[in-house]
């Protein structure tokens, strides 16, 4: 009963956190006069967005002088990111268990540094690397490594997003793999299935690989938030038309007046709003896939 | 006691005396401890090696100004010839006199970019130390009384206090600790864009200086990234606090202070230097994102037709974003003297930073059982 309570408090209190986060642009106000604290700009945009919801027009938003339906819409830019989310991440959770279990022991020095860097060094950096590469390649010889932007919506697949998706995600995973079966290979309880006579695979198969999992089950949310982080920069430097450029493009505009010197924040607060609660969605569907990824290797090892 | 201390003058009169005379010493010196003193200092300059690019660069960025080339008002829209013709114009490219060329409006580019250093360098160190300091001294906190609890397991008192916490409850079987932290929306937004919404609304065309600007901003990406850091800290307590040495001293009547300031401390040094030197990173990166997004330290100036994205300070993360389409534009070196200062800066806090965990990491090394 108590943890149902805490977790219903830990919802409400997130999806509150959520759209005072949403409506942080519309608390600041800049004027000739100076800049203000509205405090009833959260309100007022919750109680338009009440209202939007009873007169119907909760769906609807201005994309420049059009009018256009987010039910029509968002399926499109929610697939896109999905897809490079979900496929991305996929390859690198395998990629890195695999390498991460052979790293571990044999793993030299040159290896781990390696990693280590690729894993601290910022996403927007390898995009602007894998981009300049791409570019030095075709002029210097020819070569086409991958488009360096979106320019068609008939073609969802685009190289270089998924590497940069791929190296920053796969480094993370790749460390973690190797640091835990190391603290796994060190435990006494290996020493003692050694000592019994158990072969290194049934070793590997029986405890490393479920003790493994249990570990990896715990770092899921932190792996996945490093994917949806990659994602606005990726879907912003290579102009990939996925949820992120939906918020940015529809759920946000500024508009400064030159005249009298005020800017204006023009809000479809319900284009933000539906954005990041697609990207939760998007969150739970990997959180759901990769769980599930882990109970079948974690099973899998067990009973073979 | 009386007995002890004159045991120990004694002791050091003993060692007085068995110490070598100044000519012995001198001749000693000479021969065989010389190539050891030697390599011993050798090794610790070595060792302190990697924190100097770190060092220079805070040079950098507290004297950048005074280093500069030109005034930050020094603007050449027009170069000329020795017969007075023109013969560029604005964006000047890189030459003797501007070593790395100017910006679209004739500004020095050199000496604009040392004055963008202080925010980089200095924003980045300011928020890094602030992340570390608050979240060292909660996850102490915390620590102290988890640790506690852990050895008081039977005791009511800290059952009663309500310090149980989730580290007291027991585990539900087959899931290890890090499997009970839940979901919560939030985990999904990342902090940058947390920063993009609170400064979406005053960073455009602020009306507060670039000082106050710059203050607010690195203010609230310290106090973002305070929660990621405090379970590192609180960890490293809580081990700390299981210890015999810990028990010991409590038992001899030690108080809190005195625990931390003796044990826990001492302990701790090199973990507080690796996490600041890690939160340097982080901030870095999150400078360079919202920089993409057109939020520039210190504000950013939008102009209306054609709509422009201005650094007002002039900070390296924000120029990157500004300029990040220059690959192969004519003015590249507007996008890759920013980039390579950037990354120079990131290389020389991870070089620190990943030479200090190398330490640690030695001291406390695993071997594996198969």
């Amino acid at each position: 009963m108590i943890s149902h309570v805490s977790l219903l408090l830990r919802v409400t209190g997130s999806i509150l956190l959520l759209l005072l986060i949403l409506t942080a642009p519309a608390l600041t106000v800049q004027s000739a006069e100076g800049v203000y604290i509205n405090p009833a700009a959260p309100v007022q945009q919750l109680q338009r967005l009440i209202e939007d919801l009873q007169n119907g027009e909760f769906f609807s938003y201005t994309a420049g002088k059009m009018e256009r339906d987010i039910r029509r819409t968002l399926p499109r830019y929610f697939s896109i990111s999905l897809f490079y989310v979900s496929l991305s991440l996929v390859f690198s959770l395998l990629a890195g268990l695999l390498t991460g279990i052979i790293t571990a022991k044999n793993s030299s020095r040159g290896t781990a540094e390696i990693l280590s860097f690729f894993s601290a060094l910022p996403d927007f950096i390898i995009v602007l690397i894998l981009q300049l590469i791409s570019i030095t390649m075709f002029q210097h010889f020819g070569v086409r490594l991958g488009r360096i932007a979106y320019f068609s919506m008939n073609s969802y697949f685009m190289i270089l997003p998924f590497t940069t998706m791929i190296i920053t995600s796969v480094t993370f995973m790749v460390r973690s793999v190797s640091n835990h079966t190391r603290t796994i290979l060190s435990q006494d309880y290996i020493l003692f299935a050694k000592s019994k006579g158990l072969s290194k695979n049934i070793i590997y198969r029986r405890h490393i690989i479920p003790g493994l999992c249990s570990q990896l089950h715990g770092e899921i949310h932190k792996f996945i938030s490093i994917g949806i982080g990659t994602l606005f920069i990726v879907e912003r430097l290579f102009n990939i038309p996925g949820i992120t450029r939906m918020l940015f493009s529809y759920g946000f505009t500024y508009i400064f007046d030159m005249d009298v010197k005020e800017g204006f924040f023009q809000p479809n607060f319900n284009v933000a709003l539906v954005s990041i609660l697609s990207l939760s969605i998007i969150y739970a569907l990997c959180y759901l896939l990769f769980s599930a990824i882990l109970h079948i290797i974690k099973k899998a090892g067990t009973h073979a | 006691m009386h007995n002890t201390k004159t045991n120990e003058k004694t002791e050091e009169q003993e060692e007085t005396m068995l110490m070598p005379k100044p000519s012995e010493s001198l001749h000693q010196a000479n021969s065989p401890h010389q190539p050891k003193r030697i390599r011993r200092i050798l090794r610790s300059l070595i060792s302190t090696a990697p924190f100097v690019p770190l060092l220079i660069f805070l040079f950098i960025g507290i004297f950048g100004p005074a280093l500069a080339p030109y005034d930050w008002d020094h603007q050449e829209n027009f170069l000329f010839n020795a017969s007075g013709d023109i013969i560029s114009v604005s964006p000047h490219e890189p030459s003797a006199e501007h070593v790395l060329g100017t910006d679209e409006w004739g500004y020095d580019y050199l000496t604009r970019l040392l004055y963008g250093a202080r925010y980089t360098i200095l924003g980045t160190l300011f928020a890094a130390l602030f992340r570390s300091a608050a979240a060292f001294f909660i996850g102490l906190q915390r620590g102290i009384n988890k640790g506690n609890f852990h050895r008081n397991r039977s005791s009511k008192r800290f059952n009663k206090k309500g310090l149980l916490g989730k580290y007291g409850k027991p585990l539900k079987s087959g899931k290890s600790r890090n499997s009970q932290q839940g979901f919560s929306i939030t985990t999904a937004i990342p902090v940058f864009i947390i920063m993009y919404f609170v400064l979406f609304g005053i960073n455009f065309n602020p009306q507060w200086s670039p000082l106050t600007m710059a203050v607010i901003q690195f203010g609230f990406l310290s106090f973002l990234g305070i929660p990621a850091v405090i379970p590192v800290f609180e960890k490293k307590t809580r081990i700390l606090m299981n210890s015999p040495f810990i028990e010991a001293a409590e038992a001899t009547g030690a108080s809190t202070w005195d625990l931390i300031k003796t044990h826990l401390y001492p302990h701790m040094k090199e973990l507080t230097l690796i996490v600041c030197l890690q939160e340097i990173i982080s901030v870095l990166t999150v400078l360079g994102q919202l920089g993409i997004f057109y939020i520039f330290a210190g504000g950013t100036i939008l102009t209306r037709r054609p709509p422009v994205y201005i650094s007002k300070t002039y900070e390296w993360g924000g120029l990157i974003g500004r300029y990040r389409g220059y690959f192969n534009a004519e003015q590249s070196w507007l996008l890759f003297a920013p980039l390579g200062l950037y990354l120079i800066y990131f290389l020389s806090a991870y070089l620190a930073s990943r030479t200090a965990e190398l330490r640690l990491s030695k001291t406390f090394k695993e071997s594996p059982k198969i």
